[in-house]
């Protein structure tokens, strides 16, 4: 269809129109983005310039001090956090993948397999707090077990437990259902299946769910109030107060010792380097991942 | 080949023994999932027994008191309006959406339709990182870094529009307030939608944005008005997300928003919130079934229901303006 001819300096004018308008408009969104990310990397910033300061080899084998102290490191808090995750990742990892692997490899019905994912859904969706909550109403209070490393990694592993089954439950159900019927077609039984040919596939990415639980549980601080409480000496056993990195800041950070702010700072600063150190080892397994065909 | 020389009998047997050992294996795993189970279950039944509790000693009248509203269960005139912690919860949640849904949203515009593949790369990790930074590092930045600026910006503005007096006759913003908290709260959740909004936008199909460029649309026009009413059940969904985490935040509010309860809805005050009320009653000596006991309990059982509420209605929304292509 041909355009009439005094028709066209106006459609001329309405693109250059639309061109310059919407050059405006993209130069804005660059700059609303570029806006929106100059607080993150203020944040960032900010947490290595003060966390750098106190950033030396009594931190990591100092006991707290207490306000008015000086020196002293969080070395106590460290062990309690690594304690802490580490008998939580030994709790959920396990659980987690057993959950994916029945939800997606053994069972049948359709109601079973949506009820568990509600129930995930429903726990991930649960403020960790709450989950904290649960743990002392539960735990410390409902079975006697008092405050200590036990309840701190129970709470948690209950952080941790949806993003292990979800990562797990993601692989399993993009992996070709062709291996595990070659596998059963040459006589392997479920368990064969199972630890033959679906874990192995799964490990890298098992272990990328766990790397990103892992980052997220060492710094959760509000369900370790109800269930580790906080301790200022080293950990005595796993009953009885513990102390922990993220509980440690948050004490710390609301105090008014500005020795105790700086040390702070630096645990703000050793809990950033261990995300970043995850995530980097995260991205390294997810790149090991076989190729699924 | 060599020959296994075992007899049918013998085959038999190990068969049978094989499924026993599967059944057992089977077994063990449903106990797993029931397990998972039974943990959200229990979560919500301790919620929800010992609000129960708490309600056979408070009326609820008292509990949805609008009228004089005060929360002080922890004194000896104890009075429990939830709705003093709730405005607050609501607040901050307001603040943190207000920074954190617009830049969320067009950092996730720009991210997938106008960046080069050399930003992305750059942006994304930084973005990963910020998603794992401790919401204890958040609220020790509100309450140092934050806070302070915001009381001199708010300064600034009162002397700009009214200059002349002395510095102290001005407002100043208390040293805990719900603005700063919400500020970095908003911060906190920007990783959050932005990267499940991008997700979103670039599972738009590529044909979709040629069609709209063939027909002379530009860029920018094809991002608002293709690709975002593309992804909006996908965007809807981050929305939620970051509004229930707002909802629940709790070391940013408890470190820089104030831990009294006062009901106020203006973001310049400082007031507790619903969980950084359960962080102060845990700071501090309960006995187990007591009154205060409770109290955690039942503030929890709002929280919760505040953010199941959001989720009803985001899975609601998402599906009455999904577009489906």
């Amino acid at each position: 269809m041909a355009i009439a001819h005094r028709q066209r300096p106006a459609l001329g004018k309405n693109l250059a129109w639309r061109q310059g308008w919407g050059r405006f408009w993209t130069a804005v969104v660059v700059l609303m983005g570029a806006i929106a990310l100059v607080p993150l990397a203020i944040l960032l910033g900010y947490v290595l310039v003060r966390g750098a300061q106190r950033f030396d080899v009594q931190v990591w084998t100092a006991l707290t001090p207490a306000a008015g102290q000086v020196g002293g490191g969080l070395g106590n808090a460290i062990v309690g956090s690594i304690v802490m995750v580490a008998l939580a990742t030994g709790f959920s990892v396990p659980l987690g993948v057993a959950v994916a692997l029945y939800g997606t490899e053994v069972c049948r019905q359709a109601w079973i397999r949506a009820a568990l994912r509600l129930a995930v859904n429903v726990l991930n969706g649960v403020p960790s707090i709450l989950l904290g909550v649960f743990v002392y109403g539960a735990v410390v209070v409902g079975l006697g077990w008092g405050f200590g490393a036990i309840a701190g990694a129970l709470a948690l592993s209950l952080i941790m437990l949806p993003t292990i089954i979800r990562t797990t439950d993601d692989f399993c159900q993009g992996f070709p259902p062709e291996q595990r019927l070659a596998a059963y077609a040459l006589g392997a039984t479920d368990w064969e299946v199972l630890t033959g040919i679906v874990l192995p596939a799964a490990l890298p990415a098992i272990l990328t769910g766990t790397m990103l639980a892992l980052s997220r549980a060492a710094g959760e601080t509000a369900p370790l109030i109800f269930t580790a409480l906080g301790f200022d000496f080293w950990l005595r056993g796993l009953s009885g107060p513990a102390p922990a990195l993220s509980l440690t800041i948050y004490r710390f950070a609301t105090g008014f010792d500005p020795n105790q702010q700086n040390l702070a700072w630096t645990g703000a600063l050793i809990l950033l380097l261990l995300v970043l150190l995850t995530q980097g080892l995260a991205r390294i397994l997810a790149r090991l991942a076989p190729p699924s065909t | 080949m060599t020959n296994t020389a075992l007899s049918l009998p013998q085959i038999r047997k190990l068969i049978q023994r094989q499924n026993v050992f599967d059944q057992f294996v089977v077994l063990a795993l449903l106990a797993a999932a029931l397990s998972s189970v039974i943990v959200t279950a229990g979560i919500l039944y301790i919620l929800i027994s010992e609000s129960v509790s708490f309600f056979s000693q408070v009326p609820l009248g008292e509990f949805f008191n609008l009228v004089d509203p005060k929360w002080t269960p922890l004194f000896d005139d104890k009075n429990f309006a939830i709705i003093t912690l709730i405005s607050s919860t609501l607040v901050t949640t307001g603040v943190s959406v207000a920074i954190g849904i617009p830049m969320g949203t067009i950092i996730a515009i720009y991210l997938s339709e106008f960046a080069t593949e050399q930003v992305r790369e750059w942006v994304k990790p930084i973005l990963e990182l910020l998603a794992g930074v401790p919401s204890v590092v958040f609220g020790y930045f509100a309450l140092q870094t934050v806070t302070p600026f915001m009381q001199r910006i708010v300064l600034g503005v009162q002397m700009f529009f009214a200059p002349g007096r002395d510095e102290f006759d001005y407002y100043q913003l208390p040293g805990f307030n719900m603005l700063s908290a919400g500020i970095v709260m908003g911060i906190s959740i920007i990783p959050l939608i932005s990267s499940i909004s991008e997700d979103a936008m670039r599972a738009v199909p590529k044909q979709m944005r040629e069609g709209s460029f063939a027909v002379g649309a530009t860029r920018l026009q094809t991002s608002f008005n293709v690709v975002l009413p593309a992804a909006i059940s996908g965007i809807i969904a981050s929305y939620i997300l970051g509004i229930s985490r707002s909802l629940g935040q709790t070391m940013i509010v408890a470190v820089a928003a104030g831990t009294q309860p006062i009901y106020t809805w203006n973001p310049l005050d400082g007031a507790a919130t619903i969980s950084t009320f359960i962080v102060e009653v845990a700071k501090g000596d309960i006995e187990h079934g007591s009154l205060e006991y409770n109290t955690i309990f039942v503030a929890g059982l709002a929280l919760v229901a505040m953010t199941l509420a959001m989720n009803l209605l985001g899975h609601y929304l998402s599906k009455r303006v999904r577009e489906v292509y």
